[in-house]
């Protein structure tokens, strides 16, 4: 009788210590995966912003301080970069559309088609404005923090 | 057997368990190390860029600085050359005689024009005459009446240049010259060949 | 019995061997962990000064006079004197504006060079990280503005 009991014992004991185990490497593998994916979240964050608003910056830069205009298209601000290609004139255009900085670039008497530009980069915001001879962008990446860059217009 | 009801525990199931942990939590480790290096290269080539630029624009003020003394200068001197009526006791006359319009100069400092006219049509040709020789300027062409226009280019690194152009105002102007334009061009432009195909890549890679 | 003892000893023996290898190994695989983050940590920092440095950079390359300051400096703490002014400004981790204990520090050199046709400012632009009182330099940016005389 006493070495049932003791044996009986000794196997709920090994079964719960291996339950431990079992449940405490659970945790940890839970614990890697989570840390990982903080590691991953805020890179994306920060690849979000720094992308858009150095692919922006680098369209103003390279056109005519006189082509930069903000129009307001779709009910949303939008950046108009105008050039002439072979005496034609195209326009590009710079918005957010669906979670999405996305850039058209269209002859200037087409119509503007937000669905029709290409996808760059995946942001959460983005506002420019626009005075005499700066332009102010802000966006915010999936972490929505607020970045803002000052363009001077040359 | 006298153990037949007993549960019996297997050896090894506990290593199995370890090593499946061990294997997650080193796919992740080396996932997110490797992610973030990527990322950290591409900061840093970005900053790179921005650096280069920046550098490119100093460069392009410094040559505005240039080009403002040399306009200060070929005032003075065509204000002296009236005065004198000759070249020879400007500071840059052995630039000036280099050049063919040297004699179109003279003919206008002998004229009789009023003196004013005199100065702006001398400074005009002194200022063209010094910015030309200038390496790196190139002039745009454009008819006798207009501001003489420049071009010049800085580097920016990584296969682009900043390119300045400025005007040069009419003797007389408070503002020496003027900057109509700045901006960011890549040395890799796009263009048509002979069949109408766009040739994309020349086979040269950024720096 | 004996055999019963064997079993369970084989048991914990290996559980002990098992915990010790793992406890090795996830040391091992902390250190790539906490690496990671430095670099995720590094990069994130780099970004955000760059884009300070440009902020400032661009300003400077706007400026009408030559005593005029770029307006992001009109909070900063101005120290030098005369033709070289200095100025700071300190940011917390979450790269707000902070007065106290910064963690970050953007210090901006205004250089003036006269010379006869106008004076050329040159602003030495630079972040810092603050780490337990050691300066680890992240971004140096240099912009500069021609202003002739009229």
């Amino acid at each position: 009788m006493n070495g049932k009991t003791a044996h009986s014992f000794d196997t709920v004991f090994v079964l719960l210590l291996f339950c431990l185990f079992a449940v405490s490497s659970l945790f940890l593998v839970l614990i890697g995966a989570n840390v990982y994916r903080g590691i991953v979240d805020k890179m994306d964050a920060n690849n979000e912003m720094r992308s858009s608003l150095s692919y922006v910056s680098n369209k103003v830069r390279s056109a005519d301080g006189r082509d930069v205009s903000i129009q307001s298209l779709n009910g949303q601000q939008t950046l108009v970069i105008e050039s002439k290609i072979n005496r034609e004139k195209y326009n590009t255009y710079i918005y957010l559309y669906n979670g999405y900085l996305m850039e058209l670039f269209t002859k200037a008497d087409n119509d503007f088609k937000a669905g029709s530009g290409d996808k760059i980069t995946p942001i959460t915001a983005f506002t420019i404005t626009k005075t005499e001879s700066e332009l102010s962008l802000e966006v915010s990446g999936s972490d929505n923090r607020k970045r803002s860059l000052k363009l001077s217009l040359s | 057997m006298k153990r037949k009801g007993s549960i019996h525990l297997s050896v090894g199931a506990s290593s199995i368990l370890m090593i499946f942990v061990v294997l997650c939590l080193t796919t992740f480790g080396v996932l997110s190390y490797v992610t973030a290096n990527a990322d950290a290269k591409i900061s840093t080539k970005n900053a790179e860029m921005v650096e280069n630029y920046y550098a490119g624009s100093t460069a392009a003020e410094k040559q505005l600085q240039q080009v403002d003394s040399t306009l200060l200068a070929a005032k003075a001197d065509a204000e002296l050359a009236v005065e004198n009526g000759n070249v020879d006791a400007t500071k840059y006359d052995a630039s000036y005689k280099s050049h063919d319009q040297i004699h179109s100069v003279v003919d206008i400092i002998n004229g009789t024009l009023p003196k004013e006219q005199k100065c702006k049509l001398v400074y005009r040709s002194f200022s063209e005459m010094l910015l030309t020789s200038i390496p790196g300027f190139s002039i745009d062409a454009g008819t006798d009446g207009e501001p003489l226009r420049f071009t010049y280019v800085t580097d920016a690194g990584s296969g682009h240049h900043l390119e300045t152009k400025f005007t040069v105002n009419p003797y007389g102007d408070s503002n020496r010259y003027t900057v109509t334009s700045k901006k960011l061009i890549n040395d890799q432009t796009v263009g048509e060949t002979s069949q109408g195909n766009l040739q994309l890549w020349q086979g040269n890679s950024a720096k | 019995m004996k055999h019963s003892g064997v079993q369970y000893n084989s048991f914990f023996i290996e559980i002990i061997l098992v915990i010790l290898f793992f406890s090795v190994s996830v040391a091992v695989t902390l250190q790539l962990f906490v690496a990671a983050n430095n670099r995720a940590q590094q990069s994130s920092d780099l970004s955000v000064a760059v884009i300070k440095a440009e902020n400032i950079a661009e300003q400077v390359k706007s400026l009408s006079t030559a005593d005029a300051l770029p307006k992001a400096l009109d909070t900063a703490k101005p120290s030098g004197s005369g033709d070289t002014p200095h100025y700071s400004i300190g940011y917390d981790k979450e790269w707000n504006e902070t007065e106290s204990d910064p963690r970050y520090v953007v210090d901006v050199t205004m250089n003036k060079a006269k010379s006869d046709g106008g004076t050329m400012v040159i602003a030495d632009i630079s972040i810092n990280r603050l780490h337990n009182s050691s300066t680890e330099s992240l971004y140096r940016l240099n912009s500069a503005k021609y202003l002739p005389n009229h």
